[in-house]
């Protein structure tokens, strides 16, 4: 079996978490060239059809018409060289963020352990951007742009490709207005033929309302029917004839011939119809599939991951510090003592002189029932401890979050070789326990518990406890 | 990662528009030039417009060469990506538990920036979260979870069963967290800021406590310990509760810092005309205090005394031998460092050699003396115990845990697909995650004979001869009657086996 700890640093196992810092400007990089070549490829064709049309003219051509096309040509070349020159600077911040990853993430390779000082920086840099992505994601912006600025990572982040992003969903969710996302997938539709085929959902497409009507998960033919039931929504009666040349111009096209049939449907019925799919056609809880299908496609297609990696580190770091006592309901004797006698009240006083293994209930040696106060597990849980610092799952501002989550596997036990217990039950470092009655101000030849100074023990009645 | 650095190094030398930039004015130079010949020369008409497509043809051409290599560098640098990174498995849907709670994610971050002193960046977060609260909860079934889809081909039943089982698990969890945050998360308000019940900190609460906190620890670093004396004063009787003892060492501090010399402050705790000039919260305390120390000599222990009666009367009982230890002391003042009682005193100063008392030691390191910096860690730790909360930002344990964790789980998850296996344990991770010592905040006890970890419902269980296994396993070898320990000769009966808590 493995160790049980280790401060080995395996720097390649935690940099391909962060693969896609690298893959996200790449992707951008590519996007931009591509940008350039067309808006470039665009201009070449205008300028060459215009260009042979003046001289096809011949000798019949005028020199003052040629003057004046040459003349909208310069203005052209110098719109172009404009645009340029925002994707060249485009271009130079996304290599400096890149050539900034690059260096961030090799600098993981000269840190010699876990133990390091420079390891603590280094995680702490990498939770800083994972908090960025998040805010991001969420669409926080300028939490996240105050934070990258404060904390100076601002490359480490993809600021500016989520506020573009952000701008679409915006518009779909929040707006209902499909224009921003049309002109994105007009923008990307080389690309976008090539991503759909892999697209997964985040709303799970199983359980979606409108799973069966679109197998394509075609973006643009999802925006284009929203289009099309817009038009429907009005009942009104031109609206509704162009409606019917709309569909045939783009939802007709749809591999799946069932789509535009389908679309044609709602045609017969009105916006409050009961009928299906037809109800859900018209609900408007299809913006917010469209703008969840929206960002399952831009990130696939600019190669973000689909979930915040913050989102996923964080799930496997509650598990691996979990234990099962972080969210123990019978964390002490006190509470469990407190919980037989509330259960037992009723019960003659002391009747039972044997505890009995019952299904839920601690067996409790009556010696120690009704010694102990009801004690309510505080914020630290088990480990409010004056000895400890809390433990972060126990800890107020994950412990419901990490409730849910599967805790650690250990092997064998860790529990302090010295350990001795009290006679209410509870364990501890003997050399540890003495140092906390010394702070405590406990008596010669007498034991506190630290955790119920209440009850103070001989020296004696602390016994050693074997570990295997 | 080395090929990923020069992969990267090229890019970004060839990854650049300046020679298009440079061929575009070219374009329009000759376009003017062809512009003007068209007005001064028009019977040449012909001849210009032709060197004019001539010339943009070539230009043309040319920045069409010039992309080729942006296009050549990106793409090797795509290639190297997928050659480093090959086989890694990457996070998705299916390791993310967390999803379901934007709520608490978003509280968790809030109170992860207070702790920070990011105040302003906390407000900004907090309006903007609820200006525009978490739009939904994610749904349970996440995109991806039905990998069977994407494989293209339905593996045989057998195989498919026991992945569907595999996946099932991920999905529980996922389905639990869920039906939760649909609970609670929407129980309380939308903006998500807010935790469950009677737990929840109110964030503007906290953040005026932080700021407390900060306020105290900035004082205590410009070497005034007085906001930390109060407070802990103040708190006394839940410090006491937890069995600390930080207003006694701050005292103590304190104390040591005037024997020294030192301690230029007006507090309440030391009702004396003082002697020497009172400007407090001087950030060059330091300095003047390893200058003044000659001229103030002798002032010292006097002070020292002074504080000491009027301070350490309500300690009497509990420290009574570390007071006598500290009043021992005036004896040895000329040269303490030499005295038996030099180790003590030696925790303000824990170099001092040369330049015997407080000079040296408030040099040691970087400026701030030891005692001062593991007291302000102490106070710490205090002040956010008492808030119920741990000392270091459980987001960065958690965020740091997680990086060492994440990557062997989904390597797991790798493994167990491909070996169709399942874990046993749904409440358990499948694997053991070897973490750095100091992650370890539990005792943990794995019973020795079912090798499973103890819980509420299978406690440990001592028997008289002071071995521990689970209550499990002891009803087992028991069946309730007398019984031989599995790891000595001692017998013993269930009933005598008492629960102990780690």
């Amino acid at each position: 079996m493995a160790e049980h700890t280790s401060t080995k640093l395996n720097a390649d196992q935690q940099v391909s978490l962060d693969q896609f810092l690298l893959r996200v400007p790449v992707s951008i990089i590519s996007r931009n060239l591509k940008n350039a070549r067309r808006l470039v490829e665009r201009e070449k064709e205008w300028i060459a059809k215009k260009l042979q049309e003046e001289i096809a003219k011949g000798d019949a051509g005028d020199a003052q018409q040629s003057a004046e096309v040459v003349g909208e040509l310069v203005k052209r070349l110098k719109q172009l060289r404009t645009k340029m020159e925002s994707l060249d600077s485009e271009l130079h911040k996304l290599t400096r963020s890149l050539h900034a990853r690059v260096d961030h993430l090799n600098q993981l390779y000269t840190i010699p352990s876990l133990a390091d000082v420079k390891y603590e920086q280094w995680s702490g840099i990498r939770l800083d951007r994972m908090m960025v992505d998040y805010m991001l994601r969420q669409g926080y912006i300028e939490a996240a742009r105050q934070l990258a600025k404060e904390k100076e990572i601002e490359e480490l982040v993809d600021i500016d490709a989520f506020v573009a992003c952000l701008r679409v969903e915006k518009a779909l969710r929040e707006e209902h207005k499909l224009g921003p996302a049309l002109a994105w997938c007009s923008e990307n539709k080389q690309a976008l033929r090539k991503v759909e085929v892999r697209l997964s959902l985040p709303l799970g497409k199983r359980n979606h309302p409108m799973a069966d009507f679109e197998p394509a998960s075609n973006l643009e033919h999802e925006l284009r029917l929203q289009e099309f039931i817009e038009k429907v929504r009005t009942q009104n009666l031109e609206t509704i004839v162009s409606a019917r040349e709309f569909a045939q111009k783009y939802l007709a096209p749809h591999k799946d011939p069932n789509f535009a049939i389908r679309a044609a449907g709602l045609l017969a019925f009105s916006p409050n119809t009961n009928q299906e799919p037809y109800k859900t056609l018209y609900s408007t809880d299809r913006w917010h599939y469209l703008a969840d299908l929206f960002l399952a496609v831009h990130h696939q297609l600019h190669n973000i991951p689909e979930r915040p990696l913050l989102h996923n580190v964080l799930s496997a770091g509650f598990c691996a510090l979990k234990s099962p006592s972080c969210h123990s309901e019978k964390i002490s004797p006190r509470q469990a003592d407190a919980e037989q006698v509330l259960s037992e009240e009723g019960a003659g006083p002391d009747s039972v002189s044997d505890y009995e293994f019952t299904e839920d209930n601690q067996p409790v040696k009556p010696a120690h029932k009704h010694q102990y106060k009801l004690h309510h597990k505080g914020p630290g849980g088990a480990a409010a401890l004056a000895l400890n610092s809390i433990c972060p799952i126990c800890s107020t501002e994950l412990n419901e979050l990490a409730r849910m989550l599967p805790y650690a596997h250990h092997s064998k036990s860790i529990v302090e070789p010295d350990a001795v217990v009290l006679p209410n039950g509870r364990v501890y470092g003997e050399a540890r326990l003495r140092l906390a009655n010394e702070k405590m101000g406990t008596a010669e030849g007498y034991v506190k518990d630290p955790m119920d100074q209440e009850r103070v023990f001989r020296e004696e009645e602390m016994k050693k406890v074997f570990i295997m | 990662m080395e090929s990923v650095s020069q992969d990267c190094t090229k890019l970004e030398g060839r990854a650049v528009y300046t020679k298009v930039l440079s061929e575009i004015d070219k374009m329009i130079a000759s376009a003017e030039d062809c512009k003007q010949q068209l007005e001064t020369r028009p019977v040449q008409r012909s001849i210009a417009l032709a060197k004019l497509q001539n010339n943009l043809n070539k230009s043309f051409t040319k920045i069409n060469d010039d992309f080729k290599p942006v296009d050549s560098a990106s793409k090797s640098f795509t290639k190297t990506l997928d050659k480093h990174f090959r086989g890694k498995p990457i996070p998705d849907s299916e390791s993310d538990f967390i999803a379901p709670f934007p709520g608490y994610i978003n509280r968790a971050i809030v109170m992860h920036l207070l702790r920070e002193g990011r105040f302003s960046a906390a407000e900004t977060f907090i309006a903007e979260v609820n200006a525009r609260p978490p739009h939904k909860v994610p749904e349970p079934r996440f995109g991806r979870w039905n990998y069977l889809d994407e494989t293209g081909s339905t593996p045989p039943p057998r195989m498919k069963q026991d992945i569907l089982a595999t996946i099932e698990y991920w999905v529980e969890i996922r389905d639990r967290a869920s039906d939760l945050a649909w609970q609670r998360d929407f129980a309380n308000d939308g903006a998500g800021c807010s935790g469950g019940g009677g737990r929840s900190l109110e964030t503007a609460t906290l953040q005026r406590r932080f700021a407390d906190m900060y306020h105290i620890l900035d004082m205590m670093r410009v070497g005034n310990l007085q906001p930390a004396v109060d407070w802990a004063r103040e708190h006394a009787d839940d410090l006491h509760a937890r069995g600390s003892n930080l207003l006694f060492e701050l005292c103590r501090l304190q104390f040591i810092t005037y024997f020294m010399g030192g301690g230029d402050d007006n507090d309440g705790d030391t009702p004396m005309i003082d002697a020497l000039d009172s400007s407090s919260g001087n950030p060059s305390y330091y300095d003047r205090l390893s200058k003044q120390q000659s001229p103030s000599v002798s002032s010292g222990p006097i002070r020292a005394y002074q504080y000491a009666r009027a301070t350490f009367g309500s300690f009497a009982s509990k420290y009574k031998r570390d007071i006598q230890r500290l009043m021992g002391a005036f004896a040895y003042h000329p040269n303490i460092s030499e005295s038996p009682y030099g180790m003590l005193f030696a925790t303000a100063a824990p170099d001092g050699g040369n330049e015997s008392g407080a000079g040296a030691a408030l040099h040691a390191h970087g400026g701030v003396p030891a005692a001062w910096r593991d007291a302000a860690a102490h106070f710490t730790r205090e002040f956010c115990s008492l808030l119920g909360l741990s000392a270091q930002s459980p987001l960065y344990i958690s965020a740091t845990a997680g990086g060492i964790a994440l990557p062997m789980l989904l390597k797991v998850r790798v493994v167990m697909r491909e070996k169709r296996t399942e874990w046993t344990s749904r409440d358990e991770l499948p694997i053991e995650v070897p973490l750095p010592p100091d992650f370890h905040f539990h005792s943990i006890f794995v019973c020795p004979v079912s090798k499973e970890q103890s819980t509420d419902r299978n406690p440990p269980m001592m028997m008289p001869c002071g071995h521990v296994i689970c209550k499990e396993s002891l009803q087992r070898i028991s069946k309730g009657a007398r019984f031989k320990c599995p790891y000595c000769p001692s017998e013993s009966h269930p009933r005598d086996a008492m629960v102990v808590y780690f």
